[in-house]
């Protein structure tokens, strides 16, 4: 057999070396790739299990703020559960006086953080003061939009008029 | 040493770099990048609820050399069975306005025709290039995946740009 004999024939001092320098080539590409795409997104965090974003043309990116989670369930701002949702309607939440609710009172709370950070910075460098903070929603797609409506309402009398909706890209 | 130097007959040396920490480093970094990136990739609609102005501001005198630029606002009822589009405008007559209205039903299979919507909205932007705000009023069943289809064909259309402002309001009762 050729392996045999060429085995056979070799000095047995020899020792086999293995040519890396291809994967080092392709490891390095992989590395790279991962470290920018890794470095483009410096915001990220965990979008919760509930929530089944839409998919959207859009191609705005969003921006770091008040993150507003809508599912089936239940309604988190940033990490605390600030309401149950049963029905379709959001537990706690009366129409006719959403100032008492949860999250209205947490919202607004987020408000004046921001504002006092926003004054504090402004003093500090000297620009002009940031005042139009958003919040930023993640909805379920399932959700009808009387219970966004009513999410977005409390938000709107909290001081978020302008918000965002986080899409998946398409 | 972690360079190994070969001497060659000609009393040169033949450096070989070891490449194997390289690699370890590598075969750790890889698993380590490839569990926290996330391949989810998020993209934002900026929009906003209308807001009542505190005072309303006083009208400009229109400048006599220029012919006024008139703006249509689109209004857009997503309605469980159909689209209703209408013009709003203080600087056109009712019937002027009538004229650009526009309804979209489902189709057999019960899905929403964004491509007349998005002709109806065409239309208006190539008679008023101006305009560029349209405020979606969805009924209270209309699904959020649905409100988030009409907001794409109301911004933009195979590659066309319509209304770039959308703002989403919900209906007087």
């Amino acid at each position: 057999m050729a392996l045999g004999n060429s085995r056979a024939s070799r000095p047995q001092s020899e020792e086999a070396s293995l040519n890396i320098t291809s994967m080092m080539d392709m490891f390095t590409i992989i590395v790279f790739f991962l470290l920018f795409s890794y470095a483009e997104k410096p915001d990220e965090f965990e979008v919760d299990k509930n929530v089944d974003l839409p998919a959207s043309s859009s191609v705005f990116s969003y921006e770091n703020s008040v993150k507003l989670f809508l599912s089936e369930k239940q309604v988190k701002l940033e990490d605390d559960i600030v309401a149950q949702m049963q029905n379709g309607r959001v537990v706690g939440l009366d129409s006719k006086n959403p100032q008492s609710s949860a999250l209205y009172l947490k919202l607004k709370e987020h408000k004046e953080k921001q504002l006092a950070q926003a004054k504090e910075k402004a003093l500090k460098t000297g620009e002009p003061e940031k005042t139009d903070f958003h919040v930023l929603f993640f909805c379920d797609r399932g959700l009808p939009f009387k219970t966004m409506n009513s999410i977005i309402k409390v938000a709107g009398m909290a001081g978020y008029p302008n918000f965002q909706l986080a899409v998946l890209e398409q | 040493m972690a360079l190994g130097q070969r001497k060659r007959r000609g009393g040169d040396l033949d450096v070989e770099i070891d490449m194997v920490p390289i690699m370890n480093m590598f075969l750790v970094l890889i698993p380590f990048l490839l569990a926290s990136s996330s391949f989810l990739n998020l993209k934002a609609i900026n929009t906003s609820i209308p807001v009542a102005a505190e005072t309303s501001a006083p009208a400009e005198p229109e400048k006599k050399d220029k012919k006024p630029e008139i703006k249509i606002t689109a209004t857009v009822k997503l309605e469980p069975n159909r689209i209703r589009l209408q013009a709003t405008s203080e600087e056109l007559p009712e019937n002027k306005l009538k004229e650009m209205d526009a309804q979209v039903n489902k189709d057999a299979k019960g899905k929403y025709v964004y491509r007349d919507l998005a002709q109806a909205l065409a239309k208006i932007q190539q008679l008023y290039p101006k305009s560029d705000t349209v405020i979606l009023v969805p009924s209270d069943a209309i699904l959020y995946d649905d409100i988030v289809k009409t907001m794409d064909v109301a911004r933009e259309f195979e590659g066309k740009k319509l209304f770039p402002n959308v703002v989403i309001s919900g209906q007087v009762q």
